[in-house]
């Protein structure tokens, strides 16, 4: 009986081929892609009717991947409510990055935006808070020599 | 120009005390705690001084942690927000477990309730036990425990 490893972080998105599209130029790689329906998921979601688009995507180094999945039924009536930094709930994805600054300046043309500038935590990271699609808040670290 | 890894998931709680004596209890293990200053852009783009009590918990066998945050100040006045499986943002963690019956069956026993019975999932690959849980404060866990 053991918590062996974190498998997977679920992301429920509104718009799967956006952020699909993100987390590819973030820098992550398509492991799977499926779409669900039908008794098992229903069993499984204590929901009726559920309908799911999925795209799993993995780091290059790391055992932890990201799932992001569209409800297409049911959804939720609040639609999106970007959160902040110290909303209640599960709220941020914290990334071992390379460059973490050439990584930012490839985001933000495409409208992608830290917190606030890049800065250094003692001499272990450079690090910033960075906002994603549909206001998921990544947290970016770049480990110092 | 590489992603290398998760290195953690944050968790915004009420009750730092509460939650992270359900995690200790669901099986992982404090990798340290404290408190801590700094600054936090609020979702109106102004910074302000907060202060946060910070729980690290790690996976026995796992890289990736989970790091549990209070907000002593600035508060979210949203407070707890309903969640389902469906809404919208980072909604689920999914953790790699072995012996799925005897973790929900300690779960149950002190009043955490999965969503279901477990299940059995085959992909053509591998067959899957499976099953969500009700965490606290409204959090969606899921077990896997690959079993062929």
């Amino acid at each position: 009986m053991k918590i062996r490893k974190i498998d997977h972080v679920g992301i429920i998105v509104n718009d799967l081929a956006a952020a699909k599209a993100f987390f590819v130029a973030f820098g992550l790689q398509v492991q799977d892609e499926w779409e669900l329906e039908g008794a098992w998921v229903d069993q499984v979601t204590g929901l009726q009717g559920v309908k799911t688009a999925s795209v799993m995507l993995r780091t290059s180094d790391g055992e932890t991947a990201i799932e992001l999945s569209q409800f297409y039924t049911p959804r939720d009536e609040n639609g999106i409510q970007p959160p902040s930094a110290n909303t209640l709930g599960i709220r941020h994805i914290a990334f071992v990055v390379e460059d973490i600054d050439g990584l930012v300046a490839r985001l933000e043309p495409k409208g992608f935006k830290p917190f606030h500038a890049v800065y250094r935590y003692e001499n272990i990271y450079k690090m910033c808070y960075f906002r994603g699609p549909e206001g998921i808040i990544l947290e970016l670290a770049e480990e110092l020599q | 120009m590489k992603i290398h890894k998760i290195d953690h998931i944050g968790i915004v709680v009420r009750d730092i005390a509460a939650v992270k004596a359900f995690f200790l209890d669901f099986g992982l293990e404090l990798q340290g705690e404290g408190d801590s200053q700094g600054k936090l852009v609020d979702h109106d783009g102004v910074e302000r001084d907060a202060k946060q009590a910070i729980v690290a918990l790690r996976t026995p066998d796992g890289e990736a942690t989970i790091e549990l945050l209070h907000y002593y100040t600035p508060t979210d006045e949203r407070d707890l927000q309903p969640t389902f499986e469906y809404t919208p943002g980072i909604r689920h963690i999914a953790f790699a477990v072995s012996d799925i019956d005897s973790i929900v069956a300690r779960l149950k026993a002190t009043g955490t309730q999965p969503f279901s019975a477990i299940q059995t999932l085959s992909n053509g690959e591998a067959t899957y036990k499976l099953v969500y849980i009700h965490g606290p404060e409204g959090i969606i866990l899921e077990l896997d425990e690959k079993i062929g």
